[in-house]
């Protein structure tokens, strides 16, 4: 026998610590290869995309520009010849997004005739009914960005989608395909927006080319988040004739709701609030009484900030010294002694 | 000496093949948590650029927040680059922790700072501080400089927690190198969560031999000594595996003290950082995820695997040996300060898992192979080793050593591939293979004397001496 006797006379313990070494170096070398496996893949992913995105721009190009290029021929031998895998696809759908985003009007539609023409628009909408969800939000993303068509009923009912890319990317076409209404999509929400949401849905109307839509419509939404974004909208658009609904909104009993409507007031500086504003504070949380502070130090005047200060509660430090701040900003000299006395009190505290 | 060797071997076999499975189950977990994540993560960004979200004036506001301390040579540099950030609201807060060289007076030089009466409350007791400085130019409107007493690391972190105007807070070292997009990518979690965030962490890389131009990395190389390259697979162990799979769980119990973002009110509400510990950046976390369980309060701790941060890694042993002696008694500090969550199910994830991973596997691993390399040399002076026997336990062991390495290696790969040539990757690899026999026993060594001096009342942080990041007309090219 090969095998020294030390080996075959080793209790069973050893034994099972020298096959786990052996599994482990095992494991080491096989996620060793996979490594060189994943570098080499890589490479040759890489060269075939920069090898194909030249072939494409050159495609493109001539698509677009040379009167003489047979267009139906070609694009079935560019199919034939190039297109052949999911990352062929991948790769010229990527590509044909960079010339989107460059180009406008019919070069625009020239673009879309090819994805169209590479078949490209079958590999989407099979992305788009696939159960996984990145695939989803990929063919989305997709069809936003080269503005296509698909069918609404599939759109929708990613709306109330369980991952927030899907939903996401859902509003996103939506917003963007839409003619007359593009946050018609809201009346359908059932899922609060998050913030990142309300953000991407704002990018995205700066986008939309059409009239800005009356954001008052969703103010009465049954969902907090989507009564906010668009209390923040109306103030970004300068809706200044919903002025009168927010002043009403000022007494809303929802606090998120009364918080964005000071904010959105105070961005279109309209001083009918400041009454109400003073009236409410006394029974105000710290975090909306601060809000009130910094309208009335924009937009109100050093009387009506020194009328809420007797409301500032001795434990709500930190609103005393946003009252501080705001009364030095009015009155750089009138507030000096009041600071004096905080700094003080606050020094013997520390 | 009168005991039977394979009984004895017997025992020392059994205890080692419960830790080692312990041990290997906690790394299969991890290793497969993080995959889950880092693929998530991939294909959530791998198809959109956020930047044009920057051109929203409804990001919420941040207070970047910086202690320095003696860092003259660099502040300045250091301050324009964070003063460049893509982000549309933020102030940057540089508190200068009562440096004995230069640095406040070359922050009002540079940047022409006048001596502001800012008010504000100091929720969070610190040392004293001497003033806050603005600065007369627009440009830097959003620079403020706090000159305090010297009070440490924590002390100075909560002075800016104090003193800064906005309710997220990101916590930096000065000499960190933030990308570009940094801030709104470490944001995102807190605007996009059915929970509360209350804090989000994102990966540190190591910066050293990387080319650096106007504060930006603009190559990334890797380091031409072992040291800092095994520090670099050990950060890919970290972070690329550990937090994300924490992440994955939602069992983050720490969050670097290098770059780290935060929801002020609970930060305040939590006591601040603790001056106390030198492990002060994994003991307020702990505290705050603490607070909010008391509270019962729906929450969570993010963590974004992009590379954001970059920072240099000791490059000398000495660094090194202070660095991982502090870590050590900060966990020490920290395990023991919040001994309740161990084992606890009213913790969750926190008490049931990540307090008792932290203790098994960040305390107590250490002095477990300290005591393990204790035997042997005792196995030897008493003639009791037996070679082939040695040379088994020695085979799991470093078997298993590379194979951790090589697992992050590889999640490296699939994730972010910073290393793209492929001479740094076989260079990693032979590290890989060297790093537990060259590095792990020293590291090892630091934190079985992080213990010691634990014990002996030790509560220093150690001189941290940075060799200085390069820049191409220092480097050679690689």
């Amino acid at each position: 026998m090969l095998t020294p006797p030390y080996i075959i006379d080793l209790p069973s313990l050893l034994e099972i610590n020298l096959v786990m070494s052996l599994v482990f170096f095992i494991l080491a070398i096989s996620l060793i290869s996979l490594i060189l496996y994943l570098r080499v893949h890589k490479n040759f992913r890489n060269q075939r995309k920069d090898k194909l995105e030249v072939l494409l721009i050159d495609f493109i190009n001539n698509y677009l520009f040379n009167e003489d290029f047979d267009k139906p021929n070609e694009i079935n031998r560019f199919i034939k010849n190039q297109l052949k895998t999911t990352l062929d696809k991948k790769v010229a759908t990527k590509q044909l997004l960079v010339y989107a985003e460059n180009l406008k009007g019919e070069s625009s539609a020239v673009i879309k005739e090819i994805f169209y023409g590479f078949g490209l628009y079958n590999f989407l909408i099979q992305d788009l009914t696939q159960k996984e969800w990145y695939r989803q939000a990929r063919a989305l993303n997709v069809a936003y960005q080269l503005d296509m068509d698909i069918p609404m009923d599939l759109v929708d009912s990613f709306i109330n989608a369980k991952n927030k890319e899907v939903r996401q990317q859902a509003f996103l076409y939506l917003i963007h395909r839409s003619t007359d209404n593009p946050l018609g999509f809201l009346d359908k929400v059932t899922t609060p927006l998050t913030l990142w949401e309300q953000i991407h849905i704002e990018n995205g109307l700066k986008t939309y080319e059409g009239v800005p839509p009356d954001f008052s419509r969703w103010l009465y939404h049954k969902l907090t988040s989507v009564v906010v974004f668009n209390l923040k909208m109306i103030a970004d658009y300068n809706q200044y004739q919903h002025i009168p609904i927010l002043l009403k909104f000022l007494n809303h009993k929802d606090l998120e709701i009364r918080l964005q409507t000071i904010i959105s007031l105070r961005k279109m500086e309209a001083p009918e609030m400041i009454p109400i504003l003073v009236e409410n504070f006394s029974k105000e949380n710290p975090q909306i009484k601060k809000e009130i502070l910094i309208t009335l130090g924009e937009i109100g005047l050093e009387e009506q900030l020194k009328s809420v200060a007797p409301f500032i509660l001795q434990e709500e430090l930190d609103l005393r010294v946003s009252y501080l701040k705001i009364a030095r900003h009015l009155n750089p000299g009138g507030a000096k002694e009041e600071i004096d006395d905080f700094k003080k009190i606050t020094m013997l505290q520390a | 000496m009168n005991f039977n060797f394979f009984e004895l071997i017997d025992i020392a076999s059994l205890l080692f093949l419960t830790y080692g499975l312990i041990i290997i189950s906690g790394y299969v977990f991890l290793a497969l948590f993080s995959f889950m994540e880092l693929r998530d993560y991939k294909r959530k960004h791998n198809f959109k650029d956020e930047v044009p979200l920057l051109q929203s004036s409804h990001l919420p506001k941040i207070s970047v927040l910086a202690p320095a301390y003696n860092e003259e040579a660099n502040v300045i540099e250091n301050v324009r680059s964070l003063l460049t950030l893509d982000y549309p609201s933020f102030e940057i807060v540089i508190i200068n922790d009562g440096s004995s060289d230069n640095t406040l007076q070359s922050l009002i030089s540079t940047f022409d700072l006048y001596l502001d009466d800012v008010l504000y409350y100091p929720h969070i007791n610190t040392k004293n501080v001497r003033g806050i400085y603005s600065s007369k130019h627009q440009a830097y409107k959003n620079l403020k400089v706090i000159d305090k007493e010297n009070g440490g690391k924590a002390d100075a972190l909560n002075t800016g927690v104090n003193c800064c105007s906005h309710d997220i807070i990101c916590c930096i070292d000065v000499d960190c190198i933030l990308e570009r997009d940094a801030l709104l990518k470490l944001v995102k979690p807190f605007l996009n969560n059915d929970k509360k965030v209350i804090a989000s962490g994102g990966i540190i890389r190591v910066a050293n031999s990387c080319i650096i131009e106007d504060g930006r990395i603009i190559k990334v190389r890797l380091p031409d000594t072992f040291i800092a390259r095994a520090q670099i697979l050990e950060y890919f162990r970290a972070f690329l595996m550990g937090r994300m799979a924490w992440s994955r769980v939602d069992g983050l119990l720490l969050i670097s003290g290098a770059f780290g973002m935060f929801d002020k009110k609970i930060v305040i509400e939590s006591g601040g950082y603790n001056p106390n510990t030198v492990g002060e950046d994994m003991e307020l976390l702990v505290r705050m995820r603490r607070l909010m369980r008391d509270k019962k309060i729906p929450y969570t701790v993010s963590f974004v695997p992009d590379p954001l941060c970059w920072t240099e890694v000791p490059q000398s042993w000495k660094v090194l040996y202070r660095q991982r002696n502090r870590w050590t008694r900060g966990t020490i500090e920290t395990l023991g300060l919040h001994k309740r969550l161990l084992f606890n199910p009213k913790y969750g994830v926190l008490g049931m898992l990540s307090t008792p991973y932290w203790m098994f596997f960040e305390w107590f691993a250490p002095l477990i192979e300290f005591a393990g390399i204790i035997f042997l040399i005792l196995m030897f002076l008493f003639g009791q080793l037996n070679l082939p026997v040695f040379l088994i336990f020695f085979g799991v062991v470093y078997t298993f050593s590379i194979l951790f390495s090589i697992t992050a290696l590889f999640f490296e790969e699939f994730s972010f591939q910073q290393y793209k040539k492929p001479k740094y990757m076989l260079r990693l690899l032979r590290t890989a293979l060297l790093e537990p026999i060259l590095y792990h026993p020293f590291v090892m060594w630091s934190a079985v004397k992080g213990n010691i001096d634990l014990i002996l009342g030790k509560t220093t942080w150690g001189k941290m001496t940075r060799t200085g990041l390069s820049n191409p007309s220092k480097t050679k090219p690689n």
